[in-house]
């Protein structure tokens, strides 16, 4: 029988086939996208659903080579990740096809097919069901994406995918390919296991060195000093920078270390271990929040926000309490919805009035008020503002937390307001702006992933009972 | 039954058959060839199942018994090698355009023979006819220097069938036999212990230029580059394979493992010159400008790990190099048929008149660019599973961390000449007006790539095949040699 995950998995990857064979029949092309989102999302919902009613859902195992197997398997983190994949994917296709088209962009029909594929492969990864699995995703992915970053072919944008693939394939050959080869040596199997595939192994010094190399090996979680790759690979078209580089990409590095950190180091081997990666992720945390303050491009300052970001969630998974667990993979949800929410406004603003730089921003909020009102309320999720998602992770992240890393995590939110309310400021100075209308996909699609901001916390209850399955 | 008890010769003597047809009759060459080399390789592959289970095909050429007589023998390891070989073989046919049939068939012939032969002078004899086939098959290639790379190949192989004849000499006044078992049984009885020792050497030292082992490959970047596409396809995809294959003979059936690895300690040497060749290789590979050129560094390299893992020396080191030569075969045939597609459309393979090659000749670029990340051994690629098997295999030898460290930097940088190769190639800088190559080219490439991928997928044949013939390989009992 064909399982519910291998469709989950397969259903991106036939969009993306569909998505070449239409060509350029935009109308095709762009109901295709939409159709397979929410074919995706219905085919999460059941899964999600099937979860919350305690069946996990498993497909057959292929073996590739001893050892070196491949399965997906639904377990809670996954289903929610996939969850985010699922919502933002018809979104963010809806805002693609509107801004493709205004930007005239080449190629678009190469450009969705990669973009469906890559997103085939973060559902691989937030299904998979053991390390060689997310393995083979997370390389997947690495080369879905990689076309387009250098999608507009210029030397820059080729530059960029350089850096990108030597940063992303060289971290992952040389730390993470060792490191799970390691682990299949000393544990015999790469299956997640709850408690922890390793955790026999008490606290070894060795594991120190197996989390270093995984950590590094990881890049697309954009720790610090493996970071440059994500400000260079902002050079894609603004879809990209949203859905692959805020959410699908970065995420999936990070949601990769939530599942090590629970299934396969196991939390006490972690809180034992896990001493350097703290500070790393807060060093990362607060540099590259400072960072984004001093950039003027806009997509620049999100982009180094991102990092900051992502380090909140390795921060909350290294301290490894389950308040800290449950808070990175909330903090993964408002990230993701407010962050594609501000990637949306500024490719807006950037494809209607040609403002690309914050010091050039005045009178975009007269002249654009929805756009200015969606990235307000991206800007207030990012914060952790009451009655956004963001309030719901940051408390979690801040629940039961040693002093150090609740300065840490406030800190952070007080750099946050410094690099996203003058862009705010900015924006509200009288100005004569002339700015082009923009296409309906595109109000719609931000619309909706602004509203998605407040109006999920009606179902923060079933994910905080998803999230209490999770067994440390 | 006439064909089963004959079954071990049909694979020289079909080719050859091929080969004077075509030679005869030059217009059949186009059918025969591929006819002849897929019913070889219909026959390994119905072989399978009973070398699965151990049996052995022997055939006693002109009915002479065995010390007297050549032997010829299909066991595990001989299968599986003739399936790779034939296997490309057959696709290279169907896609040959610029290489004499004759000789191609020829070249086959003796590439088949030396994999079933069980004598050691007549392993010679077959070296000499695919050798001297494929001097003639590349000094007939379009570029300029062909003659020249070929006389240069002409001389290098010419002292190493010298050296290899030497060594088989000492061997043959020692023991009296040419029959690799009677040779193998005889050896430790022998009192010659320096000779031998010397013998050892001038082999392994003359199959070593003609694999083109680290440092003996000078000739190869040169002869590689300038063949005719379907000729360095050949070559590259199956003959470099013969001679680590006739090393593993060597090793482990002539002189037996305990002499080849305590004795000569030759396991420490091939994981010495296997990890430099295939760092130093990878980074000669990303400074060529000429496709092909960068396609034999590559290749060399990829020897260069298969070297490595038969240092490795034990049932997971030769299993490991079994499959890598396997996959080296389906990944780097590909790309050079896909760079002959380029080459018949624009006439060139520099990378820079390939600049943005891919508007017009999509489907052989993105063959390249499929066979490329085969290369590198991206996760369900062929090549994957290969150092999947060769990393599992080093954290058993005491130079773990060497061999995994190695292997990680250079399939790094094969990621560094997979996407110079790529950016160029989907750069946007130019118009060509090149059109896509004829189906009968793209077709057997293309299948060639998808190999790559599906035996990465659905590995379990592969690996059963070489789990057989390494088995047997390391508990050879020809081991007793050690006494000298």
């Amino acid at each position: 029988m064909i399982s519910l995950p291998a469709i989950a998995v397969s259903i991106p990857c036939i969009a993306a086939f569909l998505a070449l064979a239409a060509g350029e029949m935009r109308c095709h092309r762009d109901l295709i996208g939409i159709i397979c989102g929410l074919a995706l999302m219905l085919v999460s919902g059941v899964m999600f659903n099937h979860g919350l009613n305690n069946i996990w859902l498993e497909s057959t195992t292929l073996n590739i080579a001893p050892i070196f197997t491949i399965k997906l398997v639904t377990e809670p983190a996954g289903l929610i990740f996939l969850a985010i994949i699922a919502v933002l994917w018809p979104v963010t296709t809806l805002y693609a096809s509107g801004y493709m088209q205004a930007n005239g962009e080449k190629s678009q029909s190469r450009f969705f097919f990669f973009f469906h594929l890559a997103i085939g492969c973060a559902a691989g990864i937030a299904m998979a069901g053991n390390l060689s699995t997310t393995f083979i995703f997370y390389e997947a992915l690495t080369l879905s994406t990689l076309p387009l970053v250098t999608h507009s072919g210029t030397a820059e944008a080729r530059k960029a995918g350089k850096l990108y693939l030597l940063t992303l394939l060289g971290a992952s050959v040389l730390f993470l390919l060792p490191a799970i080869i390691i682990t299949a040596r000393n544990a015999g199997s790469l299956e997640y296991i709850s408690g922890g595939l390793l955790a026999r192994y008490g606290d070894n010094t060795w594991l120190g060195w197996l989390l270093a190399l995984y950590i590094f090996g990881i890049a697309k979680s954009a720790i610090m000093p493996l970071h440059r790759w994500l400000p260079a690979a902002m050079v894609a078209p603004v879809p990209v920078s949203a859905l692959l580089h805020a959410v699908a990409v970065v995420k999936s590095g990070v949601f990769i270390i939530i599942k090590l950190v629970i299934y396969v180091f196991g939390v006490k081997i972690i809180t034992a271990i896990s001493g350097w990666l703290i500070l790393i992720a807060a060093i990362t945390l607060l540099a590259a929040g400072a960072i984004a303050t001093r950039h003027d491009e806009l997509k620049a300052r999100l982009a180094y926000s991102t990092i900051s970001q992502l380090s909140y969630i390795i921060l909350a998974a290294a301290s490894a309490t389950i308040y800290g667990l449950r808070g990175a993979i909330l903090h993964m949800i408002a990230h993701a919805f407010g962050k594609i929410t501000l990637f949306f406004t500024a490719g807006s603003i950037a494809t209607a009035s040609g403002v690309k730089y914050l010091n050039r921003l005045n009178g975009i909020a007269k002249a654009m008020p929805q756009t200015m009102t969606a990235f307000t309320i991206g800007a207030l999720t990012i914060f952790g503002a009451p009655f956004t998602l963001g309030f719901v992770s940051k408390w979690h992240l801040l629940h039961n937390q040693s002093f150090e890393m609740a300065a840490v995590i406030l800190g952070g939110t007080a750099i946050s307001m410094c690099y996203l309310l003058p862009v705010i400021w900015q924006s509200l100075k009288p100005a004569a702006i002339t700015s082009k209308r923009l296409p309906l996909t595109m109000l719609v699609a931000q619309a909706i992933s602004a509203i998605c901001c407040v109006a999920l916390l009606l179902l923060m209850p079933h994910i905080l009972t998803m999230l209490e399955k999770i067994e440390l | 039954m006439i064909i089963e008890n004959n079954i071990a010769i049909f694979p020289v003597l079909l080719p050859l058959l091929a080969a004077i047809i075509s030679a005869a009759v030059p217009a059949t060459g186009r059918l025969i060839l591929p006819l002849a080399a897929s019913l070889c390789l219909g026959m390994m592959l119905m072989c399978v199942p009973a070398a699965l289970d151990g049996a052995v095909s022997n055939y006693n050429a002109g009915g002479w018994p065995v010390p007297v007589g050549i032997a010829l023998r299909l066991d595990a390891l001989s299968i599986f090698m003739l399936i790779m070989v034939n296997l490309s073989a057959t696709l290279i046919f169907i896609y040959n355009r610029d290489g004499n049939a004759a000789l191609m068939a020829l070249a086959q012939a003796g590439m088949n023979g030396m994999l079933i032969t069980r004598d050691m002078f007549n392993f010679y004899v077959f070296l000499e006819i695919s050798s001297l086939a494929s001097y003639v098959l590349i000094a007939a290639g379009h570029h300029r220097q062909a003659p020249v790379a070929a006389f240069r190949y002409l001389i290098h192989g010419g002292v190493a069938a010298t050296f290899y004849l030497i060594g088989i000499g000492i061997l043959y006044a020692a023991t009296g036999t040419l029959n690799l078992d009677d040779m193998a049984a005889r050896l430790p009885e022998s009192a010659a212990g320096n000779a031998i020792t010397t013998a050892f050497c001038l082999i392994v030292v003359g199959i070593g230029i003609k694999s083109a082992i680290f440092p003996l490959h000078r000739w190869l970047p040169d002869s590689y580059s300038s063949a005719p596409d379907a000729v360095s396809a050949l070559l590259a995809s199956s003959a470099g394979k013969i001679g680590l294959y006739a090393l593993l003979r060597v090793f482990f059936e002539l002189f037996g493992a305990e002499y080849s690895f305590t004795n000569i300690n030759i396991g420490t040497v091939f994981i010495i010159i296997g990890m430099t060749a295939s760092i130093m290789m990878s980074i000669t590979a990303c400074k060529q400008s000429h496709l092909k050129r960068l396609l034999a560094y590559s290749s060399l390299a990829q020897t260069g790990a298969i070297i490595t893992a038969i240092g490795i020396g034990d049932f997971m080191g030769l299993q490991s190099a079994l499959i890598y030569m396997a996959a080296h075969t389906l990944a780097t045939g590909a790309l050079f048929m896909a760079a002959g597609c380029i080459y018949k459309s624009t006439g060139s393979v520099d990378l820079k008149d390939l600049n943005g090659i891919a508007s017009a000749m999509p489907y052989s670029t993105a063959a390249i660019t499929l066979a490329g990340l085969a290369v590198v051994g991206i996760p369900a690629s062929t090549m994957f599973t290969a150092k999947w098997l060769l990393l599992q295999a080093a954290l058993n030898h005491e130079a773990a961390i060497v061999i995994v460290a190695g292997i990680a930097v250079s399939t790094a940088i094969s990621a560094v000449y997979w996407w110079q190769i790529t950016s160029t190639i989907y750069r946007k800088d130019r118009l060509h007006t090149a059109t896509e190559a004829p189906a009968s080219m793209l077709v057997p490439c293309w299948v060639m790539v998808l190999l790559c991928y599906y035996s990465g997928i659905d590995t379990a044949p592969m690996i059963s095949l070489a789990a057989k013939a390494a088995s047997m390989l390391s508990s050879g009992n020809v081991n007793q040699l050690a006494a000298l």
